[in-house]
């Protein structure tokens, strides 16, 4: 096979990427205020309307912003899938996305079911236009491979979930989905945490651990039947869910056992690297890994909260984990793309003092939300103060990093 | 058949982002009559798109899964298709 033709306008502009990841870092810093200012109400109960807002703040707001953002540059570069109209089409959706985000925030927050329901129209609007260009471009495109497969199920689930929420939404003008009130929110729940972030994990991980860390493969087993195996599990658990059939925790305990697996397989995987360094992002990985296997394990002998914490905690790790790897490589790419011969080395990219600090900050945070469980729940104040700092750090990290990148390029254009 | 010089790079134990760093940095040293022989686990599509726009050629073997054979020339006289990789 020769050159193929591989353009690199299908590569995205960094500049997508960044706006995505900087605008979630926004919502990280307004997710650790509302930490600082409500930090009993948040817990309280899962089930309070404070602990709601964080959640969505942190799920919607840092982790879908960051995963839609990251998947404009894993597509093409990793998968050598092209987007059409990349550059545009990121655009409407960054805006779109924020706009649904502060919007289902705020509606949280207010108790409002009107500003909810556009909030999550929007949110809907917003990932049918992402999904419709990027799923036919999966199945068409990209060559079949278990990241490949799994970011369909994911981005399949990541639907699946924003219409379970916008009837959710909706139930309270349609009398017969109001009555399935609960269950359209487990649905929405489950395909969010398990469907949309937890399999865009795995599949991530399938392609990035073993290229990333030089690891051994994952077993053919697990790439080839987990991940759908898992959908079709949540698929069967929605169905039993929607139709009122007692069977959820029977799946859920399930769906924890498998979640477990993946996380033990991925840490042997990760144990057998052949060139074992500890950098940050390796760091990040393993404290990933442990804390959503822990969450897992607290769901299933029912500590909600600690398991709530512990998902959030984990997936938000692989989010700088893989930042701090995604950031440093668009700068070398696009300068050497460009031709620009002394553009710096990913490692020169962003200082790894300072990802140190951010991890370390991250390990605080860590101590403290656990803290708030178990001594007192002023303790979050803390993590949200820690979590603030680290999460300004993170954008001065991101804007260092456009910042070589744009000198370079100047220095270039002018000759 | 003429003989061309070869610039091996076994890239097999290389942790990311190491192989393409190199890569990308030994190409753009090639002289006349010489190729870039890549020995790498993944195709490397982001080095291939930087060939595509910095007008080097290249060549894709796979062996397998998690074995490729790159070969990169910005030589036009270089006929990567004569090339031997065993």
């Amino acid at each position: 096979m020769f050159n193929n033709g591989l353009s690199l306008d299908q590569a995205p502009p960094i500049s997508i990427v960044l706006r995505f990841f900087i605008t979630s870092a926004i919502f990280a810093i307004a997710a650790a205020l509302f930490m600082m200012l409500y930090p009993y109400e948040i817990s309280s109960s899962y089930r309070s309307t404070h602990t709601v807002v964080l959640v969505h703040l942190l799920l919607f707001g840092v982790a879908a912003t960051t995963m839609i953002g990251a998947l404009f540059q894993m597509l093409p570069v990793m998968a050598g899938v092209s987007i059409d109209n990349a550059l545009d089409l990121a655009k409407r959706v960054h805006v779109l996305l924020a706009i649904a985000v502060s919007t289902v925030v705020y509606s949280l927050f207010i108790g409002s079911t009107a500003l909810l329901m556009l909030g999550a129209s929007i949110a809907l609007v917003t990932v049918i236009l992402f999904v419709s260009k990027t799923i036919t471009k999966l199945f068409t495109e990209a060559q079949k491979s278990a990241s490949s497969t799994g970011m369909i199920l994911a981005l399949t689930s990541l639907t699946l979930a924003i219409i379970a929420i916008t009837l959710l939404a909706t139930g309270n003008i349609f009398a017969q989905l109001s009555n399935h009130f609960g269950e359209l929110r487990s649905i929405h729940i489950h395909l969010v945490l398990i469907g949309w972030i937890f399999t865009l994990i795995c599949s991530v991980s399938f392609m990035v651990i073993e290229m990333f860390y030089v690891t051994p493969s994952y077993p053919k087993i697990i790439k080839k039947y987990y991940l759908p195996l898992l959908f079709t599990i949540l698929l069967i658990q929605s169905v039993a869910t929607f139709a009122s059939l007692d069977l959820v925790e029977y799946f859920d305990l399930l769906i924890s056992l498998m979640v477990i697996i993946f996380c033990l397989t991925t840490l042997r995987v990760l144990k057998l690297r052949k060139r074992p360094r500890a950098d940050t992002t390796i760091k990040l990985w393993y404290t990933a890994l442990t804390t959503i296997m822990f969450s897992a394990f607290a769901f299933s002998t029912n500590y909600i909260e600690l398991s709530i914490y512990a998902f959030g905690f984990g997936v938000i790790a692989v989010i700088y984990a893989m930042s701090y790897k995604i950031v440093p490589f668009l700068v070398w790419f696009h300068l050497n793309a460009k031709g620009i011969l002394d553009a710096p080395l990913m490692s020169e990219v962003i200082s790894v003092k300072l990802a140190k600090i951010h991890l370390w900050l991250y390990w605080g945070t860590a101590l403290f939300l656990t803290l708030s469980l178990l001594v007192d729940p002023i303790m979050l104040a803390v993590a949200g103060l820690l979590f603030l700092i680290l999460n300004l750090i993170y954008i001065y990290n991101l804007y260092s990093a456009s910042k070589i990148y744009y000198k370079r390029v100047k220095l270039h254009n002018n000759g | 058949m003429k003989q061309y010089k070869e610039i091996l790079l076994n890239a097999m134990e290389l942790e990311h982002p190491e192989p393409l760093e190199r890569a990308a940095q030994m190409m753009r040293m090639l002289k006349d009559g010489e190729y870039l022989h890549l020995l790498i686990r993944r195709k490397p599509t982001p080095l291939l798109q930087i060939c595509d726009s910095q007008n080097f050629r290249y060549r894709i073997i796979k062996i397998h899964e998690s074995r490729y054979h790159i070969l990169i020339t910005e030589d036009s006289g270089v006929k990567l298709e004569d090339i031997y990789v065993q």
